[in-house]
C-alpha cells in the first residue's frame, strides 16, 4: 500500500512538473469584451488577431516556438474581467495579456497585471488613466487614447480655421476629458477660435432635437460631437430635419463599424475620426492583410478593432524577439528602442508613459464606389508624436492621482 | 409549504451546523488553489448580499429592483472615503456599510410610500438615478473608469486569510440577519409583509416596520458590496448597475423565496455555475435561465424547498425503518 502510495506521489509529482515545465513559444491571455457592450467591436479584433497568429506561427513562432492565445470573455464587466485576467495569470500561466475593451475592464485588469508583473499590452480600450494616472512598467498602450485624441482634434480643427465652434460631448467621463483637452489645445493653436457653447447629452439619449437647435442657434462653424454609436446615428439622422450639415459643419466619432452599419445614412461631408480606418491605410502589408481577412471572413471588412488588434500582435512578437525572453523587464527594455512596421506605419513607444506614438485619423465622408458603405477621403494623418502629452502633464496627472 | 416555514422558525441556532459549515469553508480556503479561493470569496460575499435582498423578498413583502444600489455604495463609500477624502482605510471599511443604510433609509422611506409593483418601481428609479449620477460625476466618482487603488486588493493578505475575515465576516452577519428575522422585529416585519392590514390592526405600522426591514438589507448589501471592493480593490458604476440587481434577485429566486438560507443556497449555485460552466458553455446564462424556469414551474420554493423535501425523505426513511 505504501509502495502504491509513494508510486502515486512521484507519478502526481512527475505530471506536475511536466505540466508546468514551459514549452516553447509564448502563452498569450485574451481579456475582451467578447459579449456584452464590446461585443459588436471586439469580434474584427478576434478575427484579426487570429490570422496574425497564423501568420507568425507558420513562419516559425517566436522564441522557437508558436504562440497560443488562450480567449477569454470579460462580458464587459470589471468584475468579470479582474476574475478571468486572475485565472490566465495563476490557472493558465500566461506569459502576456492584451485585449481590453471599455474604461473599466482595463482600469480592473490593470492592477492585477501589475500585481503579478505580467506585461499587459491594450490595443482597445482608450482610456489614459491605466497607463498615466496609474500607469506601472507592465502596462502598454498600443492607440491613441484620449488626451491623445483630444489633442489631434484640436489639431484638425486648427487646421481647417474654424473659429466659431459649439462642442456636444457624451456627458461622461470620455465626453467630458476628450472635450476639456481638446479646448485648451484649441486655444493654444488657435486663440482666435471660441468656444460659443457647451452641450452635454446623456448618454443613450435618443431624442437630440433640442441640442441640435440650441447648437445651431449659435451659428456655429463647426459642431464637435464626442459622440459615438447610436448617439452619433441619431445626431446625423435627426439633424437632416434642421439641415444642420448645410447650416455648419459636423465633426465626430466614425470608426469603420459605424459607416458598416449606417450605411447610406452617413451623408458626404461629415468629418469623422477614427483610430485605424483599413481603407486609409495605404502600405502593401495594409492591403494584403484586409485581403487576407475579406478571404477568409466571407468578404467582410475588418474595422478598426481588427486593424489595432493585428497590429498588436505583431508589435508583441517583435518585442519578444528582440528581448529574447518573456521576461517582464527584458520585454520592457527591448521595446523602449524599438519601431514597428505596423498597418498604420512605423511606431515606437516612449518609455515614460509605456505609450505608443499612434497616429489619429481624422477625414471627411463620402459614399464610395469601391466599398458597400461611405468612407472618410481627404484623411489627415496626425501623427503621435504631436499628439502625445508632455512629461510635465504625466507627471502633474500622476501626482493628482496619487493624492486622489 | 407551511411545515418547511414553521421549521424555519425555530429561534435557536443550530451551532454544530455553523460550525461545521464554517471549519468546512476555512479548510476549503485554504487547501483550494488561489482561483478556487477566489470564487469561495466570491460566493461568500454573494451570499450576503442575497440574504440581505431575501429579508426584503421573503419577510417584509417588498421588492427591490435596484438593490445593488446598496451593495454598489458600500464599495464607493469605501472607495470615496478613504480616496478623495483621505480617510485611513478602517474608516473607510467603517464608512461603506454606513453610507448604503444611510441611502437605504433615504430611498426607503420614499418606497415604502406606495406598495406592490409602484414601490418596486420606485426602488428601480432611485436606482436608475443613483447610476446615472456614478456614470456622469466622474470628477468624484471616477467615471466609467471607477476608482482604484485606495485600498490594497484583499488588503494585501493572501487569498486564503482574506477568505477568513471574509468568511468571519459573512458569517457573523448572516447570524445577524436570523436573530433579526426571529426577533419581535422580525416576526413584525414579517406579519407586515404577510398581512399589513392585520398588522396595522396590531398597531404596527406598514411604513414604520418596513423602512427599517429596508435599512437593515441595504446595511448587510452594503457590509457585501464594501468587502467586494476590497476584494477586487477598485469600484465601478457596474457595481450598482442593475446586472448586480439581477443577480441578486435570481439567486434569491433560485435559493427558493420564503426560506431564510435562500440567498446562500442561491449564491452557491449561480455562482458555481458562473464560475465553472462559464468556461465550457459560451452561453451559460441560458442555463441558468432553463434552470430557473424549471425551479419555478417544479419546485416554487427553489433549493431550499428540494433540500427540505430530500431531507424529510432520508427522515421519514430513517424512521421508518426504525418502525
Amino acid at each position: 500500500m505504501k509502495k502504491a502510495i509513494r508510486n502515486g506521489a512521484v507519478f502526481a509529482a512527475t505530471a506536475l512538473l511536466l505540466g508546468s515545465a514551459h514549452a516553447a513559444g509564448v502563452k498569450i491571455g485574451y481579456v475582451g469584451g467578447i459579449s456584452g457592450a464590446c461585443g459588436g467591436l471586439t469580434h474584427s479584433a478576434r478575427k484579426a488577431m487570429e490570422i496574425a497568429q497564423e501568420e507568425i506561427n507558420s513562419a516559425g513562432g517566436v522564441l522557437g516556438g508558436p504562440i497560443e492565445i488562450i480567449w477569454r470573455d470579460s462580458k464587459t464587466k470589471p468584475d468579470e474581467g479582474a476574475k478571468q485576467t486572475r485565472d490566465l495569470i495563476l490557472s493558465e500561466e500566461v506569459d502576456l495579456l492584451t485585449g481590453v475593451c471599455s474604461s473599466s475592464v482595463f482600469m480592473a485588469i490593470n492592477p492585477i497585471a501589475k500585481q503579478y508583473e505580467v506585461p499587459l499590452f491594450s490595443a482597445i480600450s482608450g482610456t489614459h488613466k491605466a497607463t498615466i494616472d496609474f500607469g506601472h512598467p507592465f502596462v502598454v498602450q498600443t492607440q491613441p487614447h484620449t488626451l491623445m485624441e483630444g489633442k489631434a482634434l484640436a489639431e484638425y480643427v486648427a487646421r481647417k480655421g474654424w473659429n466659431n465652434i459649439v462642442t456636444m460631448g457624451l456627458d461622461y467621463e470620455w465626453g467630458r476629458t476628450t472635450v476639456k483637452v481638446f479646448t485648451e489645445e484649441l486655444a493654444k493653436l488657435n486663440p482666435d477660435a471660441k468656444i460659443a457653447r457647451q452641450l452635454w447629452p446623456r448618454i443613450g439619449e435618443t431624442n437630440l432635437t433640442s441640442y441640435i437647435t440650441a447648437a445651431l442657434a449659435d451659428k456655429p462653424d463647426l459642431i464637435m460631437a464626442v459622440m459615438f454609436g447610436s448617439g452619433t446615428n441619431s445626431l446625423i439622422k435627426q439633424g437632416k430635419a434642421y439641415g444642420l450639415l448645410q447650416r455648419t459643419e459636423l465633426l465626430t466619432f466614425l470608426s469603420t463599424e459605424s459607416y458598416m452599419s449606417l450605411g447610406k445614412d452617413v451623408p458626404d461631408g461629415v468629418h469623422g475620426w477614427a483610430r485605424g480606418p483599413f481603407y486609409a491605410l495605404t502600405t502593401d502589408a495594409a492591403k494584403a492583410f484586409v485581403a487576407k481577412y475579406r478571404a477568409a471572413h466571407d468578404g467582410e471588412y475588418p474595422n478598426d478593432w481588427g486593424i489595432l488588434g493585428y497590429d498588436v500582435m505583431y508589435i508583441i512578437a517583435g518585442a519578444l524577439e528582440k528581448a529574447g525572453s518573456t521576461d517582464p523587464a527584458a520585454l520592457r527594455e527591448a521595446l523602449g528602442g524599438m519601431t514597428f512596421d505596423t498597418l498604420r506605419g512605423e511606431m515606437g513607444m516612449r518609455t515614460i508613459d509605456n505609450t505608443f506614438n499612434a497616429p489619429s485619423f481624422i477625414g471627411v465622408t463620402k459614399m464610395s464606389d469601391e466599398y458597400p458603405f461611405p468612407v472618410m477621403t481627404d484623411v489627415n494623418v496626425i501623427p503621435g508624436d504631436v499628439t502625445l502629452p508632455d512629461e510635465a502633464t504625466v507627471n502633474a496627472l500622476r501626482e493628482a492621482a496619487a493624492k486622489g | 409549504m407551511a411545515a418547511e416555514r414553521r421549521r424555519g422558525d425555530a429561534w435557536s441556532i443550530d451551532w454544530r451546523l455553523v460550525a461545521v459549515a464554517f471549519v468546512v469553508v476555512a479548510v476549503a480556503l485554504h487547501l483550494s488553489p488561489p482561483l478556487v479561493a477566489f470564487a469561495i470569496i466570491e460566493v461568500l460575499i454573494f451570499a450576503l448580499y442575497a440574504s440581505a435582498l431575501n429579508l426584503l423578498l421573503s419577510y417584509s413583502g417588498m421588492v427591490s429592483f435596484g438593490h445593488a444600489v446598496y451593495f454598489g455604495l458600500g464599495a464607493y463609500g469605501l472607495a470615496i472615503t478613504i480616496a478623495k477624502f483621505g480617510w485611513p482605510i478602517w474608516a473607510g471599511i467603517v464608512a461603506g456599510p454606513l453610507v448604503s443604510a444611510f441611502f437605504g433609509l433615504v430611498y426607503g422611506a420614499l418606497c415604502v410610500q406606495l406598495t406592490a409593483i409602484y414601490a418596486a418601481m420606485l426602488t428601480l428609479a432611485c436606482a436608475e438615478i443613483t447610476f446615472a449620477v456614478v456614470f456622469q460625476w466622474f470628477d468624484f466618482t471616477g467615471g466609467d473608469s471607477g476608482i482604484s487603488g485606495h485600498v490594497p486588493a484583499m488588503l494585501g493578505l493572501s487569498p486564503a486569510w482574506f477568505g477568513i475575515v471574509v468568511l468571519v465576516v459573512v458569517t457573523l452577519c448572516i447570524l445577524a440577519l436570523w436573530r433579526v428575522v426571529h426577533a419581535p422585529l422580525g416576526l413584525t416585519i414579517r406579519a407586515v409583509g404577510e398581512n399589513p392590514v392585520r398588522a396595522a390592526a396590531m398597531g404596527h405600522g406598514r411604513k414604520r416596520v418596513q423602512l427599517a426591514a429596508f435599512v437593515i438589507s441595504a446595511f448587510l448589501s452594503g457590509v457585501a458590496g464594501t468587502l467586494y471592493g476590497i476584494f477586487h480593490g477598485n469600484v465601478f458604476p457596474e457595481y450598482v448597475g442593475v446586472l448586480f440587481t439581477i443577480d441578486g434577485l435570481v439567486m434569491v429566486l433560485l435559493g427558493g423565496l420564503y426560506s431564510f438560507g435562500a440567498g446562500i443556497y442561491g449564491a452557491i449555485v449561480y455562482k458555481l455555475l458562473d464560475n465553472v460552466m462559464a468556461h465550457y458553455f459560451e452561453y451559460w446564462q441560458l442555463v441558468i435561465g432553463v434552470i430557473l424556469v424549471l425551479v419555478v414551474l417544479v419546485s416554487p420554493a427553489g433549493i431550499a424547498g428540494l433540500v427540505a423535501r430530500v431531507v424529510e425523505l432520508v427522515r421519514g426513511r430513517v424512521r421508518g425503518s426504525e418502525t
